[in-house]
């Protein structure tokens, strides 16, 4: 870490540089993001939610499991009480966070391996549980971190380390597990959308009740600069996302909002991405409020 | 407009932009990335909607509000 | 939060109750908040008594889906101030050690009840079998040391549950309680004393006033002693900025990667330095002993009939046992033993674990000798005989 380049920032900075946990630490902005990495705008509307809203931090502790977005802790806020989990165990970790202390709400980044891989199991109990928490899964459809293996989300025909003669196998949805599951809130969007992320968190922060937000991130350096545009559907043809830029205009042509995909074949919808939110129940019975009745029948009774 | 050094060339501002006025240009900064510029002449198509302000993965570029009161888009700069 | 209502403590007075239950009317009165648990044979009467109590005094009692995300859950409830605890036995222990070993390197205290059976792999369920012994000292990846307690009764299993708790708020690393299939389930006369006294005794959770202080273990620079603070809890003032499971200084910033044997020493001496303040052992009948029976758990009971019987028949021999099992104390051993004749170790294992640690500190000329047992119980006429064999 001191062997990082700090390059100098010039006055007026950003305007949120001064909330940031690496603006009060190192004086400098240091990111160890590739350059097009969605994380670095995902920790940006982060801090602006907690400052605009002028939160406590204390309450909603930020449970960071393992992957690429582990090192987003120099760009969330400065008061934010983060801790680092095993892979794929985050869920279970707020789970006990949660119960023992109920005033919290632990906030919890995973990642499309760690969530839908590893932490599979965890994942669907803390949704049929609808316990009170916010849940991010980042999907950039790779396991990053590693070098550019598959990962279950991986898109049909993909090229990755592991899968050198394309991926083949179907890929999992977060959106759906979460569904069947039971959570409360469920929605999906991307990292071209950042007004429409910071609506969703802010509404998941009223909700009651356990609440998936899965984003949509590029990753440049192991799935676009491997990748042609159209995955080698029509042919050869299509060019090689090598920059951010043309990361973000390949999601935002391959994301389509439920309420067009309603209407669209299922030919139409393979391999693309559906937005928009899919369930909003807050009045799903939530887990440590009954589990508060219960206390207070045994307090109770004799 | 103002190049600065933290930039990482990704290109993300010039595609997120509604109105479209950003392009790459041939300048290289410290860390020899390509920096984005404004396309000639359309400075006051700019709305101030920070959708650059809010994708920019290294928080490089953000709207300023001038003395003037005209918006305008200013990037950081390093001293070296 | 130590009397949210008066159930808390029990009546005092003598109750029969089930190793099991005992061991969790202990963490009750130590100030248990939060178990997480996974129903196994033979440690399900743990949860299931606890899923009664523990609502009555404000805590929680969750089962969770499988082993690794009750330890998990466990671990997240100490992180936010609870006292917290596990029960499991052998296969659920083996499923766990990955989050025991983040355990301690972040320093947060629990406590881990094992209720041993026969293995490996799935095994007799029902049976008891030391094998976990082995299995606690080194439970994970990564350089760290554990303290592991052998109760040999359902008083014990009471008191020493006591004890385990407030070694957790003290050194900070994981706790073992070793019982077995049997143990846990036999019932017998526990006196349980009146609720002032135990809360004497129990230290609680607290944060400093100065929350500005170091959060983890480090080394002083003037004394050069390895330092223990408080646990610290998330959630409130009193708590690192970042909390990562990588080798990092008192608070809580990374090292650089060539400072890593300093971190390995902090993990490993800070239980070493304090084995004198840590290790609890008791002595019957050595002040004269030749032959000496190193033991413990349940196999004490049968030795201390075998030692009466041979003292009648004039045989000079006694019992040292040990209570905490890790770390071992080898300086008390090596004084105990020293001018023995032979020293037996009966142990319900095969390997004989302890008998081999016994070993490593005796000189040549005393030997060993292990009494094996598995899935069984020793009968005081088996260790009767090795004394017999000893002092022809």
């Amino acid at each position: 870490m001191s062997d990082d380049v700090r390059y100098p920032s010039e006055k007026p900075e950003h305007p949120y540089f001064d909330s940031s946990f690496s603006g009060m630490l190192l004086g400098t902005l240091v990111s160890r993001f590739c350059g097009g990495c969605g994380y670095g705008s995902i920790g940006q509307l982060y801090t602006r939610v907690f400052e605009d809203e002028k939160l406590d931090p204390k309450l909603y502790p930020l449970v960071i499991g393992i992957g690429c977005y582990s090192q987003i802790f120099f760009l969330v806020h400065k008061n934010a009480q983060k801790m680092l989990t095993l892979h794929g165990r985050a869920p279970a970790i707020a789970t006990g966070m949660k119960m023992a202390n109920p005033k919290m709400k632990p906030i919890i980044f995973s990642g499309d391996g760690d969530c839908l891989g590893i932490g599979g199991n965890h994942f669907i109990h803390l949704c049929r549980r609808n316990l009170d928490c916010i849940l991010f899964i980042f999907n950039n459809s790779i396991y990053g971190m590693t070098g550019g293996q598959a990962a279950p989300t991986t898109l049909y025909g993909a090229m990755s380390t592991t899968t050198p003669y394309r991926m083949f196998e179907p890929r999992s949805d977060g959106i759906e597990l979460a569904l069947a599951a039971g959570a409360s809130y469920v929605a999906r969007t991307t990292v071209a959308h950042p007004r429409t992320l910071m609506k969703y968190f802010k509404k998941a922060l009223k909700n009651k009740g356990t609440s998936i937000i899965e984003v949509i991130t590029p990753c440049v350096t192991y799935f676009g600069r491997k990748n042609l545009d159209n995955l080698g559907s029509k042919g050869e043809k299509g060019e090689i996302m090598d920059t951010g830029g043309k990361m973000i205009e390949w999601i935002k042509k391959n994301s389509i909002h439920i309420n067009q995909a309603k209407f669209m074949s299922k030919e139409e919808l393979f391999n693309k991405y559906i937005i928009g939110e899919f369930r909003y129940n807050p009045s799903k019975s939530e887990y440590s409020e009954e589990y508060k009745k219960i206390q207070n029948i045994a307090m109770k009774g004799d | 407009m103002l190049n600065q050094h933290r930039c990482q060339g990704c290109e993300i501002c010039v595609s997120v932009c509604p109105t479209g006025i950003l392009e790459m240009s041939d300048q290289l900064n410290m860390r020899v990335a390509f920096l984005p510029k404004v396309k000639e002449g359309k400075e006051k198509y700019c709305t101030a909607c920070k959708r650059c302000e809010y994708t920019c993965p290294i928080w490089a570029i953000y709207i300023v509000p001038e003395i003037e009161n005209e918006i305008t888009v200013k990037k950081e700069e390093a001293k070296i | 939060m130590s009397n949210v209502n008066g159930k808390r403590f029990l009546k005092p007075g003598r109750y029969l109750m089930m190793g099991n239950v005992a061991m969790a009317e202990g963490a009750l009165s130590s100030g248990l908040k939060f178990f997480g648990g996974y129903p196994i044979t033979p440690s399900t009467e743990v949860i299931e008594h606890l899923a009664k109590r523990l609502p009555e005094v404000g805590g929680c009692c969750m089962q969770m889906e499988d082993e690794l995300a009750s330890i998990n859950a466990v671990m997240g409830a100490s992180l936010v101030g609870a006292k917290a605890m596990t029960a499991t036995s052998g296969p659920g222990l083996s499923l766990m050690t990955e989050t025991i070993s983040m355990a301690a390197n972040i320093e947060i205290p629990f406590v881990f009840y094992d209720v041993q059976r026969c293995g490996p792999g799935t095994g007799f369920v029902t049976v008891p079998h030391h094998n976990d012994i082995g299995l606690t000292r080194f439970a994970g990846n990564g350089e760290f040391e554990v303290i592991a307690f052998a109760p040999m009764s359902c008083q014990e299993l009471f008191d020493l549950t006591i004890t385990a708790f407030n070694y957790a708020e003290t050194y900070r690393c994981p706790i073992f309680i070793l019982s077995d299939a049997y143990l846990g389930h036999i019932h017998e006369v526990v006196n349980i004393p009146p609720k002032e006294e135990i809360l004497k005794r129990v230290i609680d959770r607290t944060i400093p006033e100065d929350t500005k202080g170091a959060k983890f273990t480090y080394e002083d620079i003037t004394t050069h002693k390895l330092m223990i603070p408080k646990p610290y809890i998330v959630g409130t003032e009193f708590c690192p900025p970042l909390i990562i499971h990588l080798p990092h200084n008192q608070d809580g910033v990374l090292m650089p990667e060539e400072n890593s044997l300093r971190f390995m020493k902090i993990m490993i001496d800070k239980i070493r330095d304090n084995i004198d303040k840590i290790s609890l052992t008791e002595e019957y009948k050595l002040d004269d002993a030749e032959i000496i029976i190193i033991s413990y758990g349940l196999p004490v009971r049968a030795s201390y009939r075998a030692v009466d019987l041979a003292r009648k028949k004039g045989i000079k021999v006694g019992i040292f046992r040990l209570i905490t099992v890790w770390p071992f104390p080898k300086e008390k051993v090596k004084k105990v033993v020293a001018g023995a004749k032979a020293i037996i170790v009966p142990e319900m294992n095969y390997t004989g674990v302890i008998a081999e640690q016994v070993e490593r500190v005796t000189d040549l000329n005393i030997p060993v000798i292990k009494v094996p047992k598995v899935a069984t119980l020793h009968h005081p006429d088996d260790i009767l005989k090795a004394i017999e064999e000893v002092a022809k």
